[in-house]
């Protein structure tokens, strides 16, 4: 049984999909460093990258939330308390990915942190802002992300811009970046407002 | 005490005495099929398609790409999007378990209506094919020779497979699902699945560097969505590949029955439940008569056709 002395506000999170979707996406990175140069190996990378962010959506799910939105501490600090579990989570997923670099012998396989960290903000952004309406958004969220990022990342449909999810040398880092800052951006500020309390 | 859902409540009153409907079937048939037309998640996964669309009909306005012979878009989006949409669908009513319980329509009967509809994704999947073949874009205006070893009713057999039967298949499998699974991001874990099997066999089975092992042909095409036919990057060749596309076709439609009979098992009762039994029996013979006669029949070797129109057998 968890303890809630221990985790506090983070008792709530649903710790089975969180951790169920968590290994599944470590494993799929695990795939695609031991198997690098592998028919598979990009489409392992993507979809261990979508996976890990649709665990994420997961913890701000709160099955009690009309008893919990009585208890003193703020939305705000329940927030903060759960998101560093979906921080964990990236923490988790870079380290596959420095993982994956090294194996790969390419050092560019690191920026893949910036198109992990960008969908694990969309995922808890998308599931803050839901949550304004729904207890436990992270069953929608997640399976949107889901397919959002598989759609995206094996149709390519703005490769005439833009690389979305750039991972070896010689692709368009430059355009990857500017666009995951920008949807980073947006995130935090979706985030920073739908944490507030809806009281203040 | 459970709260009970609101569309929970809207069925039930569907079976006040009303004009316009011979039974509750009709109604329960109608009222899923509406659900599921205007859920969010299958909204979405519309637009994205027709987005995705959009964008490569004007990207490659000068140039048939090979997807052209395959559509995966369709797939990608409106059939995994009904996936999850019919999911959470028949699993919005598992807080009025008690509710229903007491209403005179049987389990089977209700899950029967859901599956009724799968016809809007594959309606929604059908558009592409009007697409296709009613307006026929000039990024979907095949040149003959990228047809290869195949036929133009063969090719048709593969877009249907990936479109229409695709969407239909994801709505089936996610009310099997939703009946069967209950655990929190099983709608997650349900993709994930999905879609490691279609990649992973695809990506180690379907290379057209180089002639595949012979045993790979009996491997290649298990997979829920395939392609026959593969481009090279710079379309300068296209490699047809092994199976028959009609057998595919076929093969597939037994799996999306295998799916609507797993829905329709659960809760099943008495004479109902050994008749689906017996059903699902004789669909997992048909499916394993059909898969071999897909993976056995057509091509046995790859072919390679070059835009002359001559033609290769692919060889170690």
């Amino acid at each position: 049984m968890i303890s809630p002395g221990i985790l506090g506000a983070a008792t709530g999170i649903p710790w089975r999909p969180v951790a169920t979707l968590t290994t599944a996406g470590l494993v799929l990175l695990g795939v695609a460093a031991t198997w690098p140069t592998s028919a598979v190996a990009g489409s392992a990378l993507v979809l261990g990258v979508a996976v890990l962010a649709a665990g994420t959506a997961y913890v701000l799910d709160e099955a009690a939330a009309e008893a919990v939105g009585a208890t003193p501490t703020s939305l705000r600090a329940r927030s903060v308390a759960r998101l560093l579990v979906a921080a964990g989570v990236l923490a988790l997923g870079s380290l596959g990915v420095v993982v994956l670099a090294i194996t790969s012998g390419l050092g560019a396989r690191l920026g893949v942190m910036v198109w992990l960290t960008g969908c694990v903000l969309v995922a808890v952004a998308a599931a803050a802002a839901l949550r304004r309406r729904v207890a436990e958004p992270g069953d929608a969220v997640g399976g949107a992300i889901l397919t959002v990022v598989i759609g995206i990342g094996l149709v390519n449909p703005f490769a005439r811009w833009v690389d979305v999810f750039p991972s070896g040398d010689g692709e368009r880092w430059a355009g990857a970046l500017l666009v995951w800052g920008v949807v980073g951006a947006i995130c935090l500020a979706v985030l920073a407002r739908a944490t507030r309390d809806p009281l203040a | 005490m459970t709260s009970t859902p609101q569309d929970a409540l809207a069925v039930t009153t569907a079976f006040a005495p009303r004009g316009g409907y011979r039974s509750p079937f009709a109604a329960l048939a109608r009222i899923e099929t509406w659900r599921l037309a205007r859920h969010p998640m299958f909204l979405v996964g519309t637009a994205l398609g027709v987005l995705f669309t959009v964008m490569a009909l004007n990207e490659q306005a000068d140039k048939v790409t090979g997807d052209s012979l395959s559509l995966p878009v369709v797939a990608l989006t409106v059939g995994l999007s009904a996936m999850i949409a019919a999911y959470h669908l028949t699993r919005s009513f598992h807080g009025a378990g008690e509710l229903l319980e007491a209403s005179p329509t049987s389990v089977t009967t209700r899950t029967t209506a859901l599956c009724l509809a799968a016809g809007v994704p594959a309606l929604v999947a059908s558009a592409w094919l009007v697409v296709y073949y009613g307006f026929t874009p000039a990024a979907l205006d095949v040149p003959e020779w990228m047809y290869g070893d195949f036929s133009h009713a063969e090719v048709a057999a593969v877009l249907v497979e990936n479109s229409v039967v695709a969407a239909v298949g994801g709505t089936l499998l996610g009310i099997a699902a939703g009946r069967w699974w209950r655990f929190r991001g099983a709608s997650a874990v349900l993709v994930l699945a999905v879609v490691v099997w279609t990649i992973g066999v695809l990506g180690l089975f379907s290379s057209t560097e180089g002639a595949p092992p012979a045993w790979f042909r009996w491997v290649r095409l298990f997979t829920p969505v395939g392609y026959f036919s593969s481009a090279t990057q710079d379309d300068v060749s296209i490699t047809s590949l092994t199976g028959s596309p009609w057998w595919y076709l076929v093969w597939v439609g037994t799996l999306c029955s295998l799916a609507a009979l797993a829905a329709l098992l659960w809760r099943s009762e008495g004479r109902t439940r050994r008749r689906l039994v017996r059903l699902g029996a004789v669909a997992v013979v048909l499916s394993v008569i059909t898969y071999g006669l897909a993976s056995a029949t057509g091509l046995t070797q790859p072919v390679r056709t070059f835009p002359d129109g001559h033609s290769v057998v692919v060889t170690r």
